[in-house]
């Protein structure tokens, strides 16, 4: 937590970041307010989506967002420094996040594990609605998956922000 | 390290996306299309769909593990009364052996989410039969609707019944308002 808080009160400095902060947030809220519900429209996103919206979607939504906020300020800051970030972690807490509600009800799956069916052996096309079936009864796990794999990216970034500061302290 | 020479992943990725239409299109039925007759199980009977002719009926498939099968019967169960009133059928079936996933059965599933637990005499629920799913749902879409009109054409075919009700509902209006049922009340 420590490695975080100082990581962000480097990289918060100037305003223009905690305007990136901001403006990533809202962002990601909004997309992720539209996305999850998604599971109960079979992967379909419009205005409608909001009326399935429950308090735990909110909740999930508000902490997805906060934690991509702060990844991409502190990601973009490293970027800006000439330093390497911390992507794949990030990138995967990301799209676990927006998939797992796309796809559990979706035609997509069976659709495109049908064509699969057609080149590779038959068990293929047969495994579409047990990956299905996996999602859509483990979403809670997946999603707390997703937001594991969001605060690793986020310590991950904060740590490498810490001691590239520590390593070179003209920066500070 | 890349194991596909770049003409071979190419010809792959070529044939996926041009096979992947005519598969979806090939297995399903496009509506307007007879509806092929088939039977499914209900309450240990052996039923025909044959039987509904002469009817207007929904018919809907799904898997009990679906989120978006919990919306539609929610979104069903709202709709039930006007059903009735306008002699619709409405056949609610599990997807046979639960589309491959485990689940609940479709009692369970339609007593934890139709409010009052009371089913209209228009509503049939059941499994569908292997044949059934063969011919209905052989892509094993976790859920799929057909709007079957009175002379057993299928109209309309979707997934996700809770976004398109007010379709749904617009072809339980459309000819009933020429002939809805009477309820026995004179104005």
């Amino acid at each position: 937590m420590k490695t975080i808080y100082y990581a962000l009160m480097i990289v918060w400095q100037p305003i223009s970041y905690r305007w990136l902060s901001l403006l990533a947030f809202i962002a990601f809220l909004i997309l992720y307010l539209f996305t999850l519900p998604s599971a109960f429209t079979g992967g379909q996103i419009s205005l409608m989506t909001l009326e399935y919206l429950d308090v735990n979607m909110v909740l999930l939504s508000i902490s997805m967002a906060i934690l991509v906020a702060l990844i991409i300020s502190l990601m973009t800051w490293l970027i800006r420094q000439g330093q390497k970030s911390s992507k794949a972690s990030a990138t995967s807490g990301v799209l676990v996040g927006i998939f797992t509600p796309l796809l559990c009800c979706s035609p997509l799956i069976p659709i495109l594990f049908g064509s699969m069916a057609s080149l590779l052996p038959s068990f293929i096309g047969s495994s579409g609605p047990l990956f299905q079936g996996f999602i859509a009864t483990h979403q809670t796990e997946l999603f707390a998956f997703a937001i594991l794999l969001l605060l690793l990216a986020l310590y991950q970034n904060a740590k490498k922000i810490v001691q590239g500061v520590v390593c070179l302290p003209d920066n500070l | 390290m890349n194991y596909f020479p770049p003409k071979l992943s190419s010809l792959l990725i070529f044939f996926a996306i041009v096979s992947l239409p005519q598969i979806s299109m090939s297995k399903e039925l496009v509506p307007p299309i007879k509806a092929p007759d088939s039977y499914f199980m209900s309450q240990g009977e052996e039923i025909k769909l044959s039987e509904f002719q002469g009817k207007k009926t929904i018919l809907w498939l799904f898997s009990t593990w679906c989120h978006t099968c919990a919306a539609g019967v929610k979104a069903f169960a709202k709709k039930k009364d006007d059903f009735e009133k306008y002699n619709i059928t409405l056949i609610t079936l599990r997807n046979h052996k639960n589309g491959g996933y485990p689940g609940p059965s479709i009692n369970e599933f339609i007593d934890h989410y139709v409010a009052n637990k009371e089913l209209t005499k228009n509503w049939v629920i059941g499994e569908t039969s292997k044949m059934m799913d063969k011919q209905y749902n052989s892509i094993q879409y976790p859920d799929i609707f057909f709007l079957i009109d009175e002379n057993g054409i299928i109209q309309e075919q979707g997934t996700a019944p809770a976004v398109y009700i007010k379709k749904i509902m617009h072809f339980v209006k459309k000819k009933a308002k020429t002939q809805p049922k009477h309820d026995g009340k004179t104005q």
